[in-house]
């Protein structure tokens, strides 16, 4: 009984604890070289993410498992809480633990990259390249618009240890995001 | 510069929190420290590097499917005991500070159950050396001092109950030695009474030639002690029926020097009067009785060569004024009586002088100290506490 109570209290101090601490020291990742322009009437953008990578975070990516980051890219009327255009897609990296290369997958171009080196498959995977955000013929002229970015990580299962790993805590648990400026049609 | 030292308690309170800190510390590096060596004791193992040379040894008979899930094993353990080292370093932080906070605690609610009760006790004790009996300390019953409590109530409602028999019995004595007094100054004069009026009584009836000169010289006597009598009386009932203080404004120096020239004849008087002394504020009258009195009783101890020292002096809230004499004396055992009504060791006098000066020292808020040596002399020192007026402005008297 004594050792029943002993593991509540002790669970309870953990927990009230963790609302505090964590044990895993986090970046706060964000998005940088924000460029939206207008291409073949659609705006696209391009963007990388920064601050999103720590000595935990690569051993992680070592580790052999499918490491997703899922992109949010919206665009939104200005005071709507809507988007008018919503796109979704993630880049993935996997380690071949056998013969030690990184391969990185961008779902938006259903594009696949190798590579043996852990530098080039992060700024690969942090990279955003001509995401379509809307088609322009979608914009009225006289209203305001912004585009707004969001990147979140996929928790990570470890089948060996039966373990759910939420790697967002390794961005001190919030979401890399991003708002442009206000626009109107007629910027483009 | 000394730094002072904390407070028993704090000191303490400091020394148990240094003792916890020490002991949490120490036991939570231990079991981390151990961690560590046991996981650099696996990392030594280098199962990943001896498997990966494995494969490529056996490349042409072991399949990349069979070796990948191994090194994911591999790896994944490795990671999982990364993360759980992390884990048990914040977590026994969480734990230590948690132990020490609540020992803590649990701690100063027992100093507090023994201190507190003890700085009653404390303050309780100083009451009573002060003099107040009547003080008693609330029992704490969690408190392992409590039976030092129950004891001290006990020893405090045992001394005030002594206290009242001996107030009581002093009382007693009093009355007892005033009775005797007063049994024995009442009957002196009527032995004389009693024979004189027997004389005259004999004389007259026995029809005798010189009953003329019996009766003038019985009417004498019998005249002398009723006068005598009278003035037992009145001096009893003096005493007896102080008036109030009628207080007023008058210089304390002058009064002293009127009062001693009538005795400047009888004895060698001398005075040390203190210039520029404040107005004095007191009843005129009560305070030439006390001088008188305290000069008379210098006069009545002196034998030869007599002196008389009379000195006054101001401090700050207070009038020192002292009366010396080198007479005989007052014996060690009669120093604490002889303010006691009735008390003398005089064959004539009432024994109420002292009493008297005392009662109204008390009324002007004063208090009057003796020191003597038999055979050398008494000094009477008076102090009355009285705030000066700027004698500038209100010589009024």
């Amino acid at each position: 009984m004594l050792s029943a109570l002993s593991q509540k209290i002790t669970s309870l101090i953990i927990a009230a604890g963790s609302l505090l601490l964590s044990s895993v020291t986090g970046t706060d990742a964000d998005f940088s070289d924000v460029n939206i322009v207008a291409e073949d009437n659609q705006i696209v953008c391009y963007a990388s993410l920064t601050n999103c990578y720590s000595k935990d975070l690569d051993k992680i990516f070592l580790s052999g498992q499918d490491i997703k980051i899922n992109f949010t890219v919206q665009t939104f009327e200005q005071r709507k809480k809507k988007p008018i255009y919503e796109k979704k897609f993630y880049h993935k990296i996997k380690y071949d633990l056998v013969d030690e290369y990184f391969e990185v997958f961008l779902s938006e171009k259903k594009d696949n990259f190798i590579t043996n080196s852990l530098k080039e498959a992060k700024d690969k995977l942090a990279r955003i390249e001509n995401v379509e955000t809307v088609n322009l013929d979608l914009l009225k002229f006289g209203k305001k618009y912004y585009i707004k970015l969001i990147a979140t990580m996929q928790p990570i299962f470890f089948d060996a240890i039966k373990k759910n790993i939420d790697l967002m805590i390794y961005w001190n648990n919030k979401k890399a995001t991003f708002s442009s400026e206000i626009f109107e049609k007629s910027v483009f | 510069m000394k730094l002072p030292l904390p407070s028993f308690k704090i000191q303490i309170l400091l020394i148990v929190l240094f003792l916890l800190l020490i002991s949490t510390i120490f036991t939570r590096s231990f079991f981390i420290d151990e961690f560590k060596r046991y996981r650099n004791d696996i990392n030594s193992l280098e199962l990943e590097q001896k498997t990966h040379n494995l494969y490529h040894a056996h490349q042409n008979t072991l399949q990349k499917q069979e070796i990948e899930p191994l090194l994911s094993d591999i790896k994944q353990i490795d990671l999982a005991t990364d993360l759980f080292e992390k884990e048990i370093t914040l977590y026994s932080t969480f734990i230590t500070i948690f132990i020490i906070v609540i020992v803590f605690v649990v701690f100063i609610i027992f100093l507090n159950m023994l201190t507190r009760p003890l700085s009653r006790l404390q303050a309780a004790i100083r009451k009573v050396a002060k003099g107040d009996l009547s003080v008693r300390v609330k029992e704490a019953k969690l408190s392992p001092i409590n039976d030092l409590i129950i004891s001290f109530n006990k020893m405090t409602d045992e001394l005030e109950a002594s206290r009242d028999k001996l107030i009581q019995a002093e009382k007693d004595l009093m009355w007892r030695e005033m009775a005797q007094v007063m049994a024995h100054e009442i009957k002196n004069p009527l032995t004389p009474l009693r024979l004189s009026a027997q004389r005259l009584e004999q004389k007259y009836y026995n029809k005798s030639s010189n009953f003329d000169k019996v009766f003038t010289d019985s009417l004498e006597i019998i005249n002398e002690e009723i006068d005598n009598l009278q003035t037992l009386v009145q001096e009893f009932s003096k005493f007896a029926r102080m008036p109030s203080a009628n207080y007023t404004k008058y210089n304390l120096n002058d009064q002293i020097k009127e009062i001693v020239k009538p005795y400047e004849n009888q004895v060698d008087v001398q005075i040390n009067l203190q210039e520029n002394m404040p107005v004095f504020y007191g009843d005129k009258m009560q305070m030439k009785q006390v001088f008188v009195n305290l000069i008379q009783n210098a006069l009545q101890s002196i034998k030869e060569n007599g002196k008389i020292s009379i000195t006054t002096k101001y401090e700050p809230s207070k009038f020192i004024i002292s009366v010396e004499d080198n007479g005989e004396g007052i014996q060690d055992e009669d120093i604490n009586k002889i303010f006691r009504p009735y008390f003398t060791k005089r064959e004539k006098g009432t024994g109420l002088g002292l009493a008297i000066v005392k009662r109204i020292v008390s009324q002007h808020n004063g208090r009057i100290d003796v020191k003597s040596e038999k055979g050398k002399g008494t000094k009477f020192t008076i102090v009355l506490t009285y705030k000066s007026i700027n004698i500038q402005n209100s010589l009024d008297a």
